[in-house]
């Protein structure tokens, strides 16, 4: 039988007429899972915190042990690594506390809107304290070549260079997947919202 | 609570899937992650309705928001991009039901997303006042938003 789609009605009537879906799982399993994932999540933030003021506790440590406090150049360096996990640290709680906030039973307009200002303030992150980041690691490692050529064994010394541009190369890579995905969403974001207007 | 859930689970489950389903070019696999994903929501913040809004509200509210994300992040994936609808045999009895079904499907991908999201409500029946109050667009721009999408997406299924 061949069925005419001429007005809105008749559309109406083939949507309404598609068979329903029954759940493969019972509800039982979908609370579950979604303790799991709510766990997850914030499992997730914890663990990239703790991490990073490990890190920070041993540069700490590792400034007190050997006393490195007392050679200028390496007291600068490891000041500034510290101070720059700190931010990381507080840009990874402020990260986690904003995405907690974000409610999906607000209407789809706020919902945007506050995604929109979550993916602003990654815009600003990405665009201006991530680079800020990277080039003081960058120049911490700069400042730090010489020292670590005198101190270090040859072999020890070239293992460090190598696994440092290594581990430089693979975060600007990671770093900037993620800022073409998160703006990628923004400049949606962004046209959704301009479209509601018009 | 859980009980209250486990119902709204068995009566929802069909209508959030097929919305979901409008989502991702029919593609059931997709809408399905989606639809879990929606009912995952519904039970972390089922302690904070009110009865402020009707039920059905409430959670069309979260559907949309869950697919709309959903959407946005697997289309920067691209992992939905082009996926196409199964084929439908040439001879199959609902032939050209599923045929224009098919073609909705692809009609409804042409349009932007914030017509596509009040087109999947207009279809499932949701009155202007409700998709109003989902979308948080406001009636009078919804009515002239309405007529400009019904014209576009009739003409665009019956070419």
């Amino acid at each position: 039988m061949r069925i005419i789609m001429n007005t809105f009605e008749d559309l109406e009537n083939i949507w309404g007429s598609q068979k329903e879906i029954f759940p493969k799982q019972a509800a039982i399993e979908v609370i579950k899972k979604a303790e799991k994932d709510s766990d997850r999540i914030k499992r997730r933030f914890l663990v990239t915190i703790l991490i990073l003021g490990i890190t920070c506790l041993s540069l700490i440590g590792y400034m007190v042990g050997y006393k490195t406090y007392a050679v200028q150049i390496l007291l600068v360096c490891n000041t500034l690594m510290i101070l720059l996990l700190i931010i990381r640290i507080g840009l990874e709680w402020h990260s986690y506390r904003t995405l907690s906030k974000l409610s999906f039973t607000t209407n789809t307009r706020q919902l945007v809107t506050q995604t929109e200002k979550f993916y602003t303030q990654r815009k600003h992150i990405n665009f201006i304290l991530s680079p800020i980041i990277f080039l003081a690691y960058w120049g911490v490692f700069y400042f730090l070549e010489a020292p670590f050529k005198a101190a270090l064994s040859n072999a020890m010394y070239q293992y460090i260079m190598v696994s440092g541009m290594v581990v430089f190369i693979g975060l600007a890579v990671i770093i900037s997947r993620s800022i073409r995905q998160e703006m990628a969403i923004l400049d949606k974001i962004r046209t959704y919202l301009s479209a509601m207007k018009e | 609570m859980e009980e209250h859930f486990n119902r709204l689970y068995e009566t929802e489950y069909s209508r959030v899937s097929r919305l979901c389903k409008g989502y991702f070019n029919g593609d059931e696999a997709l809408a399905l992650d989606a639809t879990q994903e929606v009912f995952i929501k519904i039970w972390e913040n089922f302690h904070t309705y009110r009865n402020e809004a009707r039920i059905s509200t409430w959670i069309y509210r979260i559907a949309v928001n869950v697919c709309l994300m959903q959407v946005r992040k697997a289309s920067f994936r691209k992992e939905q991009k082009g996926v196409p609808l199964p084929e439908i045999p040439a001879e199959a009895p609902d032939d050209d039901k599923e045929q224009k079904l098919k073609k909705m499907y692809a009609c409804i991908q042409t349009l932007d997303e914030v017509s596509r999201t009040i087109v999947l409500m207009m279809l499932d029946g949701v009155g202007y006042s409700e998709i109003a109050d989902i979308t948080g667009i406001k009636e009078d721009t919804l009515r002239v938003k309405i007529h400009r999408i019904k014209h576009s997406l009739t003409k665009c299924v019956s070419l």
